[in-house]
């Protein structure tokens, strides 16, 4: 890939030193032990997997009735 | 439907049966502590004959199953060492979540490129070997997908917050030991 017109600090995915990021969860997570970190992401996981399964319910339930009517 | 992602249960199985793997991508970067979301883990593994032969057995035990866009649920497969040392990459569905190898990630030829500069993390008692970020983020730059777009520039962020840590504590360490002097 070239990196042809750009500066030392850009990359083509945003400035090589990630200015313009929010870093507060940046700095949460880096307070936690990569254990805890992993933990975190399990528990956003499960909640993600239970949207997921609320949704294909409701989904299932308002095919059924409009099956019905 | 898909079981939701317990890393911790897929490195405990793969220790047991003494797989060689670095853990990579979204995962690796979550160990690192990037605050982004993943829905799988991503790892690459020794390729050689023996490692092939453990991997295919843990898989066996994780229930992996071949996932596909159409069969998120994923299709059963029978693992063996022989199959494995054909792919580059395989996407699984595991009773743990989803578990996705790549015997070649974008940017490294293999286990040992990325095994040389990876770091030693421990998990629930499980030591498991992380890619370093540098490599993570090397990687994601050389694939160049969308999802990598939006991950990146908080993975240069992190890198850079992580290097002012340790820039800080090497600094606070100098100012203690002058004190003592």
């Amino acid at each position: 890939m070239s990196n042809e017109g750009m500066s030392e600090r850009a990359t083509p995915h945003g400035p090589r030193a990630g200015e313009g990021v929010d870093r507060t969860l940046i700095r949460a997570m880096l307070d936690l032990t990569p254990a805890d970190r992993l933990q975190m992401l399990q528990e956003e996981a499960l909640f993600l997997d239970r949207l997921d399964r609320a949704g294909a319910r409701r989904r299932s339930e308002s095919s059924l009735r409009r099956d019905r009517t | 439907m898909p079981h939701p992602l317990r890393p911790a249960e897929i490195f405990a199985t793969l220790a047991e049966y003494r797989v060689n793997y670095v853990v990579i991508g979204g995962l690796a970067a979550v160990l690192y502590g990037s605050p982004t979301i993943t829905a799988d883990a991503d790892i690459c593994a020794e390729r050689t004959p023996d490692n092939l032969k453990r991997l295919a057995s843990a898989l066996e035990a994780l229930n992996g199953r071949i996932r596909t866009a159409t069969e998120p649920d994923g299709v059963p497969f029978k693992p063996d060492a022989t199959l494995l040392s054909r792919m580059r990459v395989l996407n699984l569905t595991t009773d743990f979540g989803d578990l996705d190898l790549a015997f070649e990630p974008a940017g490294f030829a293999g286990y040992q490129d990325l095994a040389e500069h990876a770091v030693e993390v421990s998990i629930g008692g499980t030591t498991v070997q992380v890619a370093a970020l540098d490599d993570v983020i090397r990687s994601k730059e050389l694939a160049n997908r969308p999802k990598d777009h939006a991950t990146l520039p908080v993975l240069y962020a992190l890198r850079d917050e992580i290097g002012e840590r340790e820039l800080e504590q090497r600094s606070g360490r100098s100012r203690r030991a002058a004190r003592d002097e």
